[in-house]
């Protein structure tokens, strides 16, 4: 005799509890004047460049810290640690992405008390970050100009997702066939409220202008 | 790319469907997988047997139903399938009508992966 199936029908999101999670650590974090920054991107556009010149942009104007998470290494921490930045390196051992509840470790392993911004610089990676809601209050991406305009179209979510979008490495627009209007369109059209950016981290050109509208973007967001 | 994390999500919801319901295993699933998720369907059946190995969901017949990602062009609003036109267009998708590269999802399901349906065992 066949065992008695009983059928239930459920309409279940198998990624609801991450999301569910990461609201709580949103709050949590509210609470504590703290403003968490998913940066995300793939992997080589410069996020930890990025970090470093906005260190200097903030000149102190906030008291930060990093959580740098990769597969394997601790190249990007060491990097961040000697521009006296306190850091934290995540070891996502394989994982392609962060959770909300490894963020929460990763803030508890920081330790940094009354930090008003978390970085969080996921995994170079334009799908999977985008997928898995981290708690942050700012999501942000960069795309260096050396990866193509076409990228807002190849990886939709990762431009819907995104509240800021930094276009990185402007000093090698002449020898790159970039066409920023069709990028922004593209981005736009995936999320018309993105904000977009232009800088070179590495000749500092635009880098004040983001490092000004973040400290502004923390402070409001700490002031709620 | 993160399959086996998808399933192992599936089988922790399962294993306390399962308790709530008073069943020791469950004969069969369904999921639905949305083209725009992120989670590929022919991966996620690949590793289905090693994720499951144990569990409640051990043995039990996986059913896949996939949701089409059906985008709207914003130009000329003809609707269409983006796997389709990325597949015919050399991985960049753009309107069949028109050509224009700008187009808006219709349906939220086909970013999620949902467990639709469980049938449990006594």
């Amino acid at each position: 005799m066949m065992d008695e199936v009983k059928i239930i029908k459920l309409k279940e999101s198998v990624l609801e509890d991450n999301n569910q999670d990461a609201q709580l650590l949103r709050d949590t974090l509210r609470s504590q004047g703290t403003c968490l920054l998913n940066l995300m991107s793939s992997p080589g556009s410069g996020k930890t460049t990025t970090l470093l010149a906005l260190n200097k942009a903030f000149a102190g104007r906030l008291r930060w810290g990093v959580m740098e998470a990769d597969i394997d290494s601790a190249v990007d921490a060491n990097t961040m640690l000697e521009a006296g930045v306190p850091t934290v390196q995540l070891h996502t051992g394989g994982m392609c992405h962060l959770d909300a509840d490894m963020t929460r470790q990763g803030i508890r392993a920081l330790g940094l008390e009354n930090a008003e911004l978390i970085v969080l610089e996921n995994i170079g990676n334009l799908v999977c970050p985008a997928e898995f809601d981290t708690g942050a209050a700012i999501n942000m991406t960069i795309l260096s100009v050396p990866e193509g305009d076409d990228k807002p179209a190849k990886y939709p979510l990762m431009y819907e997702t995104c509240d800021m979008l930094v276009v990185n490495k402007i000093d090698t627009l002449p020898i790159f066939n970039f066409d920023k209007k069709r990028m922004e369109q593209c981005a736009r059209a995936r999320n018309p409220e993105i904000e977009i950016f232009y800088i070179s981290a590495k000749t500092g050109e635009g880098v004040q202008e983001l490092a000004d509208a973040l400290v502004r973007k923390v402070k409001e967001w700490n002031a709620k | 790319m993160h399959e086996l994390g998808v399933i192992s999500k599936i089988v922790e919801s399962c294993e306390l469907i399962a308790r709530q319901n008073g069943a020791s295993r469950i004969g069969y699933i369904k999921l639905e997988i949305g083209e725009a998720s992120g989670v590929v369907s022919k991966y996620l059946k690949t590793l289905w047997t090693m994720g499951t190995n144990g569990t409640v969901l051990d043995g039990a017949d996986l059913v896949i139903e996939d949701i089409r990602a059906i985008v709207k062009c914003n130009d000329c609003g003809e609707e269409f399938s983006l796997m389709d036109s990325a597949d015919a267009n050399h991985d960049k998708p753009c309107c069949p009508k028109c050509q224009s590269r700008l187009f808006t999802l219709t349906n939220e399901d086909c970013k999620k992966c949902i467990i639709a349906e469980v049938g449990a065992v006594d």
